[in-house]
């Protein structure tokens, strides 16, 4: 088959070495070997052609050709398409998140008109497993919650800790290590795998397993331009890219659920890492306030209500979180 | 002609002292902001809400609102190895052409700025936070800065070709 | 056009354009935008300069910044850091050059508050270079003395660099901060000695002994201190008990000064302006820099130089002694465009799977490349480092005294990368104690 010559730039939010992006070079890799080497895509790690929260606007204007960044970090461009992105206690895990957001993108219609307007297209999203708090002392019953310290991020976080009665702190990436080390936070909040990665085993050893989680989201999509994608490569390109695009979706799905399970075995056994017994499960369900009824309400301020609570329904039935 | 000269020196470089009070303010706050919440958070277990939010778009102001300030004592870093070794009237061109340069990245700068605010402004950009604040009125503060910046560029240019100190005159040494 | 040749066209004009007196964060910045347009086109241009200057000045983690800065001011102009070198000055009166093993010490303690070695640099700059030169010190000399010991701050913990090296390649954090501490220690060790022997053929580079001071008159001075101790208490205490992340320990520490200042009555309303002024353009000129000398690496990225620069090197040579010598030279010349967090995030990726290869070890090699790094925000006519000390100097010394007065510490820095090097055990036998 005819390709044209493209080389692509793809800027990527976060580093080389995590489970996702080795999806994501497989992706380029694959591409270039399927189109006969016309299509060559070069990927820039960890913010080095753009800052997370420049990305949108790099794709978008036709400055670089493609992108990796959670849509969570636009919540004024991407209200709806961000949404599975950004609240916790939805998904049960990877598999369902992903399943789910890659649906609702394809037939939502207002998500489709939300995209068009951001003029940006996601070819495939990847997924991240379920988050649980990651501590330096058991947390095994909801009175353990009071006057922790516990990661947060974002607008729907800081409500789910503070319900709990902990406290919910900003600290930045590179200063988890150090300040789970020293007691500025009593908990990070990643789901196993990324705690392997950031090795905050090291200065946390008490786990949650099993039922006890706070949920998985769905993560980064590669984004490419939508008016670039719909009116300048021919056919056979958007299809090579689906194509290719629906495998390493595939394949993001297996090897991070695949490697929930053997990262936390793997802290047990070698680094010393306990799993707590936390009993109260149910008691956290009473004490927050599902994140998706926060995120119905504040839609409804744009005027997005309807099809907010529509989206919601759906996961909701088709993915429960509780069984 | 004259007079109207005059009065533009004048007008920019109250513009310059404005930002560069704004600036001082925005100073002001991140320290306080910061130390509250350190206090809130670590004492009473009650963060300041959007506290890291509302630091990082101060601290954008901080940067952006000195530049003019910073330009108009000459502030701004210059490696005078070769200038240094140049006869005056040479150096003096140079000097020109640095204003220029000057005039044109700060107003560059000011003039995307300006495009990043309004697409802000248009969907009404707020903090990913929990107290989600306006975003687009720093958007706004940052094209303002850097258009200070580049104004007062350009009224060195004037003075250069007056054949004036280009040194602001209202301005107090530093100590 | 051969991405090695653009690069060295491009960094050529950014060069002329610095020489002939742009200011350097415009000409990064103007150069750096000429060249996106002429090699990456006019869409990645406009993009970039739209959102690269908010996104770079918006960043939580730059905050420590500012906050060190306006500390700075903040001591000073309460006496603090007056009455901290009048005690070392007394102390070390009978030795020649007191103040620049005062500077060395205090620079290594305050390595271990601060994670930043810009913030060190301005930090010192605003508290050290307007009493070196009250007592009459080669201004020259004690300026690059300040922009070369500001470097302890990335070796010894905490350290943002170790922390981005131990996420780029999976090591241990732990044991990367671990494995800095002596290296520091080593360094600031070496910078003594090495003042001493430099002092020693140049004793004119540091005033002769004028006075000694009687032990009660020292006793004095050290009464003195108090303010400057619980300055630092706050800081490091607050950062070591887990009060405070290290990058709020600016914010403390600027809210500490004002409060001792306001406490012991030294400030005045108009000093306080005076010092937020200050802070204000300090750091608004830094950015500047910062700002543009992001847009210059981007450009360079994007046109593929790094990827050349980096393969070109790698291809020459398997030795890892070569390898390292390759890596040394990478890192001198990037070091001159780009600030020395971009830099291992460009490089590390690259360097770490040829480190493996060769069997070195990495955590030992995380030690070289932050030293590296370090080294190359010290070396003229370019380098971060060099730019904190000149934006806080307000003048007292120009660019050309700079970069004169740090070549000393750079043949000293030599010596240290060699030991390092040559002795593995001094970076690797902390990290195995404590953590095995
Ligand atoms: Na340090
Ligand atoms: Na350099």
């Amino acid at each position: 088959e005819d390709y044209p010559k493209l080389n692509l730039k793809l800027a990527h939010f976060v580093p080389a070495n995590i489970i996702g992006s080795q999806v994501d070079q497989w992706f380029a890799d694959e591409v270039e070997k399927r189109s006969g080497g016309n299509i060559k895509i070069k990927i820039f790690w960890s913010e080095s052609l753009g800052k997370s929260g420049e990305l949108l606007e790099l794709v978008r204007s036709g400055a670089i050709d493609m992108a990796a960044v959670s849509p969570a970090y636009f919540p004024n461009e991407l209200p709806l398409t961000g949404a599975t992105n950004s609240l916790m206690m939805q998904f049960k895990d990877g598999r369902d998140a992903l399943r789910v957001t890659q649906s609702l993108v394809d037939e939502t219609e207002e998500i489709q008109e939300e995209l068009k307007r951001a003029n940006v297209y996601p070819i495939y999203f990847h997924t991240l497993n379920t988050y649980r708090p990651f501590c330096t002392s058991p947390i095994e019953s909801i009175e353990d919650f009071q006057g922790k310290k516990m990661r947060s991020y974002g607008e729907y976080i800081p409500v789910m800790w503070q319900e709990l009665g902990a406290t919910g702190v900003n600290v930045l990436t590179n200063e988890l290590y150090e300040a789970l080390q020293r007691g500025t936070l009593d908990c990070a909040f990643y789901a196993h795998d990324l705690i392997k990665a950031t090795k905050l085993y090291e200065v946390a050893k008490f786990a949650w397993d099993g039922d006890n989680a706070l949920g998985a989201i769905p993560t980064w999509p590669i984004w490419v331009n939508w008016n670039t994608w719909n009116n300048e490569w021919p056919a056979n390109v958007r299809e090579l890219f689906t194509t290719v695009g629906k495998e390493a979706m595939a394949r993001d799905v297996e090897l991070t659920t695949a490697a929930e399970a053997d990262a936390l075995e793997w802290m047990v056994k070698e680094q010393g890492v306990q799993i707590v017994d936390f009993k109260d499960m149910d008691k956290v369900h009473e004490r927050t306030t599902d994140p998706a009824e926060l995120w119905i309400k504040k839609m409804e301020e744009r005027n997005l209500g309807d099809v907010a609570k529509k989206m919601v329904a759906y996961w909701r039935k088709e993915a429960p979180f509780k069984d | 002609m004259r007079y109207a000269l005059a009065w533009i020196d004048r007008a920019i470089g109250l513009l310059v002292r404005a930002a560069f009070t704004l600036a001082s303010i925005a100073m002001l706050a991140i320290m306080a902001i910061g130390t509250i919440d350190v206090i809130g958070t670590y004492l009473l277990h009650s963060p300041v809400p959007a506290g890291l939010e509302l630091q990082e778009v101060l601290l954008v102001l901080v940067i952006f609102l000195g530049l003019g300030h910073a330009q108009s004592r000459r502030e701004h870093i210059e490696v005078d190895i070769i200038t240094s070794m140049m006869g005056v009237g040479i150096r003096r061109w140079f000097e020109l052409f640095a204003l220029f340069a000057g005039a044109l990245a700060f107003g560059l700068i000011g003039w995307r700025a300006w495009d990043l605010a309004l697409a802000s402004w248009k969907v009404g950009e707020t903090a990913n936070a929990v107290f989600s604040f306006p975003i687009y009125p720093s958007k706004f503060l940052v094209a303002a800065g850097a258009s200070v910046a580049a104004l007062e560029c350009m009224r060195q240019i004037g003075r250069w070709f007056a054949s004036k100190s280009i040194q602001a005159p209202d301005q107090p040494e530093a100590e | 056009m051969d991405p090695i040749l653009g690069g060295v066209l491009t960094i050529a004009v950014m060069l002329l354009f610095t020489a002939i007196g742009v200011p350097v964060g415009i000409s990064m910045a103007a150069v750096g935008f000429g060249g996106m347009i002429i090699f990456s086109g006019m869409p990645f241009a406009m993009g970039t300069l739209m959102t690269l200057p908010y996104s770079i000045g918006s960043q939580y983690a730059f905050i420590v910044v500012p906050m060190f800065i306006l500390m700075g001011s903040l001591a000073a102009k309460a006496g603090i850091t007056a009455e901290l070198y009048t005690a070392a000055y007394r102390l070390f009166s009978a030795v020649r050059g007191s103040l620049y093993y005062a500077t060395v010490l205090a620079s290594a303690a305050f390595g271990a508050v601060s994670g930043s070695t810009v913030v060190a640099s301005a930090v010192f700059t605003r508290m050290a270079l307007p009493e070196m030169l009250r007592f009459g010190y080669r201004g020259s000399i004690a300026a690059g003395c300040i922009a070369a010991a500001g470097t302890f701050a990335a070796l010894i913990p905490p350290s943002i660099s170790m922390v981005i090296y131990g996420i780029l390649t999976g090591e241990s954090i732990g044991s990367l901060l671990m494995a800095g501490l002596l290296p520091g220690i080593v360094t600031a060790i070496a910078y003594g000695i090495g003042i001493w022997v430099m002092l020693r053929i140049r004793p004119e580079w540091a005033p002769q002994s004028v006075k000694r001071f009687t032990a009660p008159e020292i006793l004095t001075s050290f009464r003195g201190l108090w303010p400057a101790m619980i300055l630092v208490m706050i800081v490091l205490g607050g950062i070591y008990s887990g009060v405070m992340p290290p990058s709020a320990a600016g914010t403390i520490g600027a809210a500490g000064a004002l409060a001792i200042g306001i406490f012991r009555r030294r400030l005045t309303t108009a000093s306080f302006w005076d010092a937020l002024r200050q802070s204000v353009s300090v750091t608004s000129v830094l950015f500047l820099i910062i700002i543009g000398g992001m847009l210059f690496t981007r450009l360079l990225l994007m046109m593929g130089f790094v990827d050349s620069l980096t393969e070109l090197v790698t291809d020459a040579g398997i030795h890892p002694v070569v390898f390292i010598i390759a890596v040394t030279l990478i890192y001198l010349v990037l070091g001159c465009f780009v600030d020395t967090v971009s830099m291992m995030v460009m490089t590390v990726p690259f360097l770490y799977p040829i480190v493996i290869s060769l069997d070195m070890n990495p955590i030992w090699f995380g030690v070289i490349v932050i030293k590296l790094i370090e080294i190359s925000a010290i070396t003229p006519p370019v380098g971060l480092n060099l730019y904190a000390v000149l934006g806080s100097a307000e003048k007292r010394v120009s660019a050309a005294q700079l970069f004169a007065g740090v070549l000393p510490f750079l043949i000293i820095e030599m010596v240290v990368l060699a030991i390092l090097f040559l002795v593995p055990e001094l970076s690797l036998w902390l990290p195995e104690l404590m953590i095995g």
